[in-house]
């Protein structure tokens, strides 16, 4: 499962000091292109649930969902 | 908990971005918050102005403030839901939250799943699908109920020439469903003797045909928009079709071509964006927009929620006016909400839908305050007698009894517009044209409308891109929507019509 680091704080979040907490816990940037502000994130469970506990109050994870295209046809329980 | 009366519900009202609001960034918002402070401490019932067509009779809504944090701040408020969406037309620039309780995590029973139990065969019945020539169409799904409330039948999909042989346990299919991807009507019919063949003729789309969003919105002689002005669609991809003219866009799916921004063969974003801006055999409601696609379906795949965040930067980024957001789920999304009030911040509107879960509550991110929410309606006889959308009419009807709110469609409080999405011709990728049925197609109808309205006032367009730019569109677009009978619940403040 994959999570999304957002940045909460105000100011410019310090992007070297993430990097290096990010490195600690080896979770792998899976997607940069909406840094500073978020980023998608690669890692095993484990490392995800160390990684939170040593985030300070500026950033959070939340997971990353998945969203279906929706029906276009009346939805039918199929027998 | 503060206590209310029985028809009203407890809101947290908060501005756009932090907690309080700066007289800069929205003088309106901080001063209308600073009068609610103001009545705070009485919890008496204010009476507010509905900002709508002038030529109207006045309105006003009920609030109560029971609590307030700073001045400038948060607010809990007592207001009727019938209410939230004229108060939301009313006083854009605030979140508006529902007032949570949190209990205890308990664990809860384990679910128990129903078999649905083998049918033993008795009748064998071959389906013959064709088109009016009598040539046999391939790939029309058939699905038979021997008993629908039990969820017995049978289903496959048509062959070569047309034909699917089907295995049921009774004589009589209560109720049968056909569909095409493309280019017909579907089908659909209750209580069918079934026979050694059934032979079916499904109708072909005829582009001139009066569906619901051409009986609401006479769009093959509207003009086309001459005013600039910006349409993003997060969805499958938008074309190729010969209707559509997609100006620029982004392919946001991870490990894709991010300059392929085509439909990526489901066709559910050609829909929607010929619903908005088809210019040729159909016309959309809003013929003339620059239209923008940023895809984040994978075929055959849901939209990752960081892809769909990843689509809204960059419509604020492209200075989009409008995104429509034909998807949705159940759960609430802090990621994506808080892009949607960047989108906000930006001047941007998004239009999201309600959903098709049978009237469940309207889904995320239609659901967040801060996204304009839309439900499906439909009209009688605007498609064939046969037509699946048949089984789509349900109550409740609108002033006109012909119109009905779409049985597939969410519905709730944070409702705030109603559009056709029964029954709505639209295109499909390689030039080709699908009926479709969702509030994917009632979204596009709204925000193309509001595009649509929004491009006769170039002042309104010409504002500075920040939050009073969004407010000030939504106030305009407050005057241009007519209820439709519904009730709140189901269609919010009401249909966007071109003149107030």
């Amino acid at each position: 499962m994959n999570f999304i680091l957002r940045y909460i704080g105000t100011g410019k979040p310090d992007l070297e000091q993430i990097t290096a907490v990010l490195e600690l816990h080896e979770v792998k940037i899976a997607d940069d292109s909406l840094l500073p502000k978020s980023a998608l994130l690669k890692a095993d469970k484990t490392s995800f649930t160390a990684l939170a506990a040593s985030l300070d109050a500026n950033w959070e994870l939340i997971p990353e969902k998945i969203v279906k295209v929706p029906d276009t046809k009346k939805k039918i329980r199929k027998p | 908990m503060k206590q209310s009366n029985k028809s009203s519900q407890n809101f947290i009202l908060l501005p756009v971005t932090k907690t309080t609001i700066h007289p800069e960034d929205s003088p309106e918002v901080a001063r209308f918050l600073t009068e609610l402070s103001k009545t705070g401490k009485q919890e008496s019932v204010l009476k507010l102005k509905v900002r709508k067509n002038p030529k109207e009779p006045k309105e006003a809504i009920a609030v109560k403030v029971l609590d307030s944090i700073h001045t400038k701040g948060a607010k809990l408020i007592s207001i009727n839901k019938e209410e939230l969406a004229n108060f939301r037309f009313s006083y854009p620039g605030l979140r508006i939250i529902p007032e949570k309780f949190y209990r205890p995590a308990l664990l809860a029973h384990e679910k128990i799943q129903l078999q649905i139990r083998q049918i033993r065969a008795k009748v064998v019945t071959s389906f013959l699908v064709t088109d009016p020539e009598g040539n046999g169409i391939e790939g029309i799904t058939i699905v038979a109920f021997s008993d629908f409330t039990m969820g017995k039948g049978a289903s496959g999909v048509t062959n070569s020439a047309g034909v699917l042989k089907l295995k049921l346990d009774k004589n009589t299919a209560e109720r049968i469903y056909m569909y095409a991807e493309d280019s017909y009507w579907g089908y659909f019919k209750k209580s069918v003797k079934l026979t050694n063949t059934i032979k079916v003729k499904l109708t072909p789309i005829d582009t001139s045909y009066t569906d619901s969003l051409r009986h609401f919105y006479d769009t093959p002689n509207w003009s086309v928009i001459k005013q600039k002005v910006k349409v993003g669609i997060i969805d499958t991809g938008v074309g190729p079709h010969a209707d559509l003219k997609v100006t620029g866009g982004r392919n946001l799916v991870k490990g894709e071509d991010e300059n392929d921004y085509f439909d990526n063969g489901e066709g559910h974003g050609t829909h929607v964006a010929g619903i908005i801006a088809a210019s040729g055999k159909i016309t959309g409601v809003a013929a003339g927009v620059e239209l923008m696609s940023y895809r984040v379906f994978p075929r055959g795949a849901g939209a990752s929620s960081f892809d769909i965040m990843k689509a809204i930067d960059q419509a604020i980024t492209d200075q989009c006016d409008i995104i429509n957001m034909s998807l949705g789920q159940a759960e609430d999304d802090e990621g994506i909400d808080s892009y949607i009030k960047e989108a906000y911040n930006a001047g941007i509107i998004c239009f999201a839908a309600n959903g098709n879960d049978e009237r469940s509550p309207v889904s995320f991110p239609a659901a967040y305050s801060l996204a304009i929410a839309v439900s499906a309606m439909g009209r009688k006889s605007t498609f064939p007698a046969n037509g699946v959308q048949s089984s789509a009419v349900q109550s409740p009807y609108g002033a006109d009894k012909k119109d009905f709110i779409a049985d597939f469609s969410n519905i709730g409080p944070e409702t705030d517009l109603t559009a056709p999405g029964v029954g709505v011709i639209s295109t499909f990728p390689n030039d080709r044209y699908a009926v479709m049925d969702g509030t994917s197609m009632a979204c596009p109808a709204a925000a193309g409308m509001a595009a649509r309205i929004l491009s006769e006032n170039a002042a309104l367009l010409n504002l500075p891109r920040n939050q009073s730019r969004a407010d000030e569109m939504i106030k305009y677009l407050a005057i241009h929507v007519r209820a439709m009978g519904f009730g709140a619940n189901f269609e919010g403040k009401g249909m966007l019509f071109n003149q107030p």
